[in-house]
């Protein structure tokens, strides 16, 4: 499903962060991503979400070369970013129906499909702009962003930081229910205590 | 801790095309002017950069990005206006430029009359300092007490009476910044009528002294306030954060915009057009921005100056349209993940390019009325209007796509 080939990443001359990566990551794993702070694991998520581009090397999805194809790719993805920017005018609300919009897959079930996963996410103040929220809100609606579409793949780094006990466990829920349904799972966490349960795999930076 | 740190540096590309087009708009308009000419032009100029300057000041200056870098290296409050006066000059240094290129840029005889020319510049340069330091200064003040109508019962009883009364649920929190536009857009209008009074009564070096004392006001303004300026930005930031935030200088968070109002837009672009309008009418009352614009010029047009005049003014205005597609280049509004994550680059292309067609029918209308009320400006005019409108929109919205390109790399 994902083709990693001889993966680069340097930022200056002479330093790379990795070199010459390969993995093959198959539908309906989990692929979990450790290390210390700095070891790369960001870089090398952000590599795979496209929003950073390889010094050497390429990654395959299905065929498809990401980071010359990247919209044909991305509409696979479901993305939870750490520390990541959100639209602060929009509502949680107009934000996950933008997303369904854009991808065509708005319709009369809607409303009802995003009120049940956001009631699941106990997110609460949906219809207040994003810009009002705490930190563990705007991840909700990140996970939210990347449930709702049912991607193939899902890109997740530090996903379960800053949300309160009871989300992790649905986020958790949530995570293993999308692997059981075949979707590939790439998830970056500092500590595999609590979500050791949804890998097959693990991948430990620094490379 | 140096203040100049915090303010990214401009790409000097663009600083050097935005000041070659400011150069070359300056000498296109009045290259082969007269000197009364190039004298009334400047000072209608300045009577509108009185109105911008009272009405943007917030938007340029709030939410401040760098107000936690500013408590890191506990910043004095004297080192305060500085910093501030240095980040509206990144905005509208362009404006200092142009005024000077339409006093000089004098293809016919630009060795002549340089006194008038500098005597001019200089009265102009400092009505317009002065009136940016008075409109920082009161910005600033203004958060306490915006945050005490917003807050209390006071301020919820005259929301209520408004809407009961007027049919017109306006913010109170806003109150302070209306009072502040107003008394800007007051002063400076009436300093520019006395200098123009004081210019055809008195001589330029009258203008000139007049404009000088304004501007010494204005700093013993600032002075006289700079001990609690820094309490004041901080209660100010704050408020505007929570105000742009949580309730809305635009439409109120509550009306619902639906997307299949959006008829005129393809159903391909619908969302991304539909979440771009959303979130510039809730970041500022962009309809009303506009209408005032309209309003404006045709205040201008019955004042019936040059026909010349009205129309770079008109063109002027359409052009500033476009600071609405600027505003969505901000992250708050379009995070690059986001944007790559849900659409192509050439659908935001299109998208913000479509979302300014809303423009285009009032801009039609008025320019048309207007001809029909005082024969200017022409049809020719009006397709040059709305052909730079278009292509304003089209190298604009290319901008912002070329924005996405940018690798995340932190």
């Amino acid at each position: 499903m994902l083709f990693i080939n001889n993966l680069t990443k340097q930022y200056k001359a002479g330093q790379p962060i990795f070199s010459d990566v390969s993995f093959t990551f198959e539908k309906g794993s989990g692929v979990g991503i450790i290390g210390p702070n700095g070891s790369g694991k960001t870089t090398f998520l952000r590599i795979l979400s496209v929003n950073s581009f390889p010094t050497d090397g390429k990654v395959l999805f299905n065929e498809i070369d990401i980071h010359k194809n990247p919209h044909q790719y991305l509409s696979n993805v479901g993305l939870v970013h750490d520390e990541e920017t959100l639209p602060r005018h929009l509502t949680a609300a107009e934000l996950i129906e933008w997303v369904l919009r854009s991808r065509y897959m708005w319709d009369s079930s809607s409303e009802s499909t995003m009120n049940t996963l956001l009631d699941k996410l106990n997110l609460d103040q949906r219809d207040e702009p994003i810009g009002t929220y705490s930190t563990g809100m705007k991840k909700k609606v990140q996970i939210a962003a990347a449930f709702i579409v049912k991607p193939q793949l899902y890109i997740m780094d530090e996903p379960l930081r800053g949300l309160d006990t009871t989300t992790r466990t649905t986020v958790l829920e949530m995570i293993l229910d999308a692997k059981k349904e075949g979707a590939l799972i790439l998830m970056a966490s500092h500590s595999m205590k609590s979500v050791d349960q949804i890998f097959d795999k693990i991948i430990e930076f620094p490379l | 801790m140096s203040n100049s740190s915090i303010i990214p540096y401009s790409n000097k590309y663009f600083v050097a095309i935005v000041a070659l087009m400011t150069i070359f708009s300056g000498l296109f308009w009045l290259g082969e002017s007269t000197l009364d000419n190039r004298i009334i032009t400047t000072r209608y100029i300045l009577l509108i950069l009185v109105a911008m300057t009272a009405f943007s000041t917030p938007y340029l200056l709030f939410p401040d990005r760098n107000s936690t870098l500013l408590q890191l290296g506990n910043i004095s409050s004297g080192r305060l206006i500085g910093y501030l006066l240095k980040r509206m000059m990144t905005f509208i240094w362009p404006v200092y430029l142009f005024i000077a290129v339409l006093l000089f840029g004098d293809i016919l005889s630009f060795d002549q009359f340089l006194y008038t020319k500098a005597a001019n510049l200089l009265s102009t340069y400092f009505i317009f300092t002065g009136l940016i330091l008075i409109s920082i200064t009161r910005y600033v003040k203004s958060g306490l007490d915006s945050q005490f109508w917003k807050e209390s019962d006071k301020g919820r009883d005259l929301r209520k009476k408004m809407a009961d009364y007027f049919k017109y649920p306006i913010d109170p929190g806003s109150i302070p910044s209306l009072i502040n536009t107003v008394f800007i857009a007051t002063l400076g209008a009436i300093v520019v009528v006395i200098s123009a009074m004081i210019a055809q009564s008195l001589s330029v070096m009258g203008v000139v002294l007049f404009s000088f004392i304004f501007f010494g006001l204005a700093v013993g303004f600032v002075n006289k306030h700079t001990d609690s300026l820094l309490k004041n930005y901080y209660a100010s930031n704050a408020f505007f954060l929570e105000f742009f935030g949580s309730n809305l200088k635009g439409e109120d968070v509550t009306s619902k915009h639906e997307v299949g109002h959006l008829w005129w837009v393809p159903l391909q672009l619908k969302a991304h057009v539909w979440q771009f309008l959303i979130q510039i009418d809730r970041k500022l009352p962009a309809g009303r921005v506009v209408f005032t614009g309209h309003l404006f010029i045709w205040f201008l047009a019955y004042q019936k100056p040059d026909p010349e005049f009205i129309t770079v003014v008109w063109i002027l205005f359409a052009l500033l349209h476009h600071l609405f597609t600027v505003l969505t280049f901000q992250v708050e509004m379009s995070p690059g993940w986001l944007h790559r994550w849900l659409a192509s680059k050439w659908v935001w292309l299109i998208s913000r390019f479509w979302m300014q067609l809303r423009w285009l029918v009032p801009l039609l209308l008025s320019m048309n009325l207007q001809y029909f009320v005082f024969g200017t400006p022409g049809f020719d005019i009006q397709f040059q209007v709305v052909s730079l409108f278009i292509l304003f929109s089209m190298i604009i919205s290319a901008y912002g796509m070329a924005g996405l390109n940018k690798e995340v790399s932190s």
